[in-house]
């Protein structure tokens, strides 16, 4: 009962909502970075929302089922499917794909995003302080501490029944709000905690101009590059530390911000001129180098507001999707849910 | 802190959507590390007693402590409005006491590259210097950075010292370090602007562990000498994956408390009643 790695492409881990509550240890959080994305990826499998799944940069994932599998594909993939009577089928994302035995899907390229995410029916990893979190460095959560490698085999609970049900196929959708294939977000954030370490011009010109996420983006953190951001003083460059968040935007020294990410460590020194409401973590998280990244300003209760916003509607378009699985897709059925022709990019505006 | 000492005063900075600062001050020093470890104890508490919905954790640094919330769950504003509602106590907490660990740390140039320039810079000899740095019994103030790299303190006043102008990209996982009022043992190769004095061979990480880091706050920490055979042969263990921790207590360590899971430890602060 289990599939096979392949390739583990450029980077593939193990991530669910990662670690809580052991910060204090200096163990981050880590977690998927696109969390509405695992939602959708789970509600395709009709699997709990929380169940990890497969996060892989870049293309070159390459697995193999040993046994009949059940997966599901979100982003924006070109990926290959290798039959058992060894046909090859080109395939895009945003979708759930059963694999007989020997047969093997390849992820070729994550097209307008840097990451995807694949779901896989019925994964059995145990939980690692918590989480299947897959954090590397500390050998935390995978499968055995470690990102996905060639030859390892992902355990699956009993046997996927595959019958004649066909492969469901939804339309893309990005993020709430979000037009496919943005190559420009704007990013809600609250100014804090050290921005009284910036002068008030740096202040405006990190709210008002544009910067562009440079090629240093991991897991850990985005480094932008825009107008320099000037501290007060040269004591202000370099501060005791204190907790670090995903969404925290450090600015060192030379003034170009970086915004920490789901594996940030979990204090630093460099002063923080703003925090990214987390939701729209998510959406920096998918973002490839070059695009555009604005900065709107709100307070904390506007903060949360747009967090519950994007909530809901997060969780309005996993329960169509689930519901949509549910039905022996019946194209009237589908029809009323409005989840075809391509109804669902309009969906929730927000 | 003695009660006679005026409460230290904290306030609010914000974090986005999902954590509320509260910072007491912006230099390393013990009475923040004590207010901020006060200000922890007493969220747990009010979490404990149910007060306190949609907490997830708080992270105790040298400045502050962070105050981290769900957003589904609740705001950054009820979260101020509940702590203002609920005072610290005066009179303050006693920090549970920790465990006390005795280190081996091999001083040799080849393991401390900048025990000569420590030297130079205190106007000491290399001998004083890793004399006043094995002379010290730390108290772990608080973790973080890294898993496992706690910050260790104070030094003795003459070993105080900036962190080197230019960091150097590898610092080797064990090495033994100072830098300001601290010293610390790095847990992983990682950059590092630290004085190195020498080598560790303790892991101070164990992923396999039930308690995941040899550190935790509130333990103490003495150094003992060894030499570079003994290095050699602790490390060959810790790369063997040989863990065995308790070999490094105190023999007079009192301490009863046990540890199991942390998270269990902190139960109150994870597991948000129902």
């Amino acid at each position: 009962m289990s599939l096979r790695i392949e390739h583990p492409g450029l980077l593939s881990t193990l991530q669910d909502r990662g670690r809580r509550g052991l910060r204090y240890l200096g163990i981050p959080q880590a977690g998927i970075g696109c969390e509405p994305w695992m939602r959708f990826a789970n509600a395709l499998l009709q699997q709990p929302h929380t169940s990890a799944v497969i996060e892989t940069f870049e293309g070159g994932l390459s697995v193999s089922a040993l046994t009949p599998q059940r997966l599901s594909i979100v982003g924006d993939v070109d990926a290959q499917v290798t039959r058992a009577n060894g046909t090859v089928e080109s395939i895009n994302g945003w979708r759930t794909l059963c694999l007989l035995s020997g047969e093997r899907l390849s992820i070729k390229r994550t097209g307008r995003y840097r990451c995807a995410v694949i779901g896989v029916k019925d994964l059995n990893v145990s939980a690692h302080f918590g989480s299947v979190a897959t954090f590397a460095k500390a050998g935390l959560g995978g499968l055995n501490g470690s990102a996905l490698s060639a030859g390892d085999e992902l355990p699956v609970h009993g046997s996927a029944v595959l019958g004649s049900e066909p492969d469901a196929v939804i339309d893309p959708y990005l993020f709430p709000g979000e037009a496919l294939g943005t190559t420009q977000v704007t990013l809600k954030a609250v100014p804090g905690p050290q921005d009284d370490a910036f002068t008030d011009d740096a202040l405006n010109r990190f709210f008002s101009h544009p910067y562009r996420i440079t090629q240093d983006i991991d897991r850990m953190g985005a480094r932008l590059d825009g107008p320099t951001l000037t501290h007060r003083s040269e004591a202000h460059r370099d501060i005791v530390s204190d907790a670090l968040l995903p969404g925290s935007v450090q600015v060192p020294g030379v003034g170009t911000p970086i915004v920490m990410l789901a594996d940030a460590n979990t204090a630093g020194g460099y002063p923080k001129i703003a925090t990214v409401v987390s939701a729209d973590v998510a959406l920096l998280s998918v973002c490839r180098p070059g695009t555009t990244v604005r900065f709107e300003r709100v307070g904390t209760d506007a903060a949360r507001a747009h967090t519950l916003a994007i909530e809901q509607a997060v969780d309005t378009h996993s329960k169509k999707v689930s519901a949509m699985i549910h039905t022996d897709l019946d194209s009237a059925q589908l029809m009323s849910l409005n989840l075809i022709g391509g109804v669902t990019n309009a969906l929730d505006p927000i | 802190m003695s009660s006679a000492d005026p409460q230290p005063n904290f306030r609010f900075l914000n974090a986005g959507d999902t954590a509320l600062i509260a910072e007491f001050g912006d230099t390393i020093d013990k009475k923040w590390v004590n207010a901020v470890n006060e200000l922890r104890a007493h969220i747990t508490a009010l979490h404990a007693q149910g007060k306190l919905r949609g907490l997830q954790e708080t992270v105790p640094t040298f400045r502050s402590l962070a105050i981290v919330i769900d957003p589904l769950l609740t705001s950054v504003t009820e979260l101020r409005s509940t702590l203002d509602q609920y005072p610290i106590p005066t009179g303050g907490r006693a920090t549970a006491a920790g465990y006390c660990w005795r280190l081996p740390v091999c001083y040799d140039s080849e393991f401390g590259p900048d025990l000569k320039a420590v030297a130079a810079a205190t106007n000491l000899t290399v001998d004083e210097v890793i004399q006043r740095h094995l002379a010290g019994r730390y108290q772990v103030y608080t973790l973080g950075f890294q898993p496992g790299y706690g910050f260790l303190g104070d030094t003795d006043e003459r070993l105080h010292l900036p962190r080197r102008p230019e960091p150097r990209v590898k610092v080797p996982a064990g090495s033994v370090a100072i830098a300001m009022k601290l010293t610390c043992v790095y847990p992983w190769d990682s950059p590092g602007g630290w004085h190195l004095l020498g080598r560790c061979p303790v892991s101070m990480f164990d992923p396999q562990a039930s308690r995941p880091t040899l550190l935790f706050p509130g333990d103490k920490v003495r150094f003992e000498p060894i030499n570079a055979n003994d290095l050699q042969a602790l490390e060959r263990d810790k790369n063997n994956g040989v863990v065995n921790w308790s070999q490094w207590r105190e023999r007079d360590d009192e301490s009863t408390e046990t540890r199991s899971d942390p998270t269990a430890n902190d139960s109150a602060q994870n597991n948000p009643p129902a």
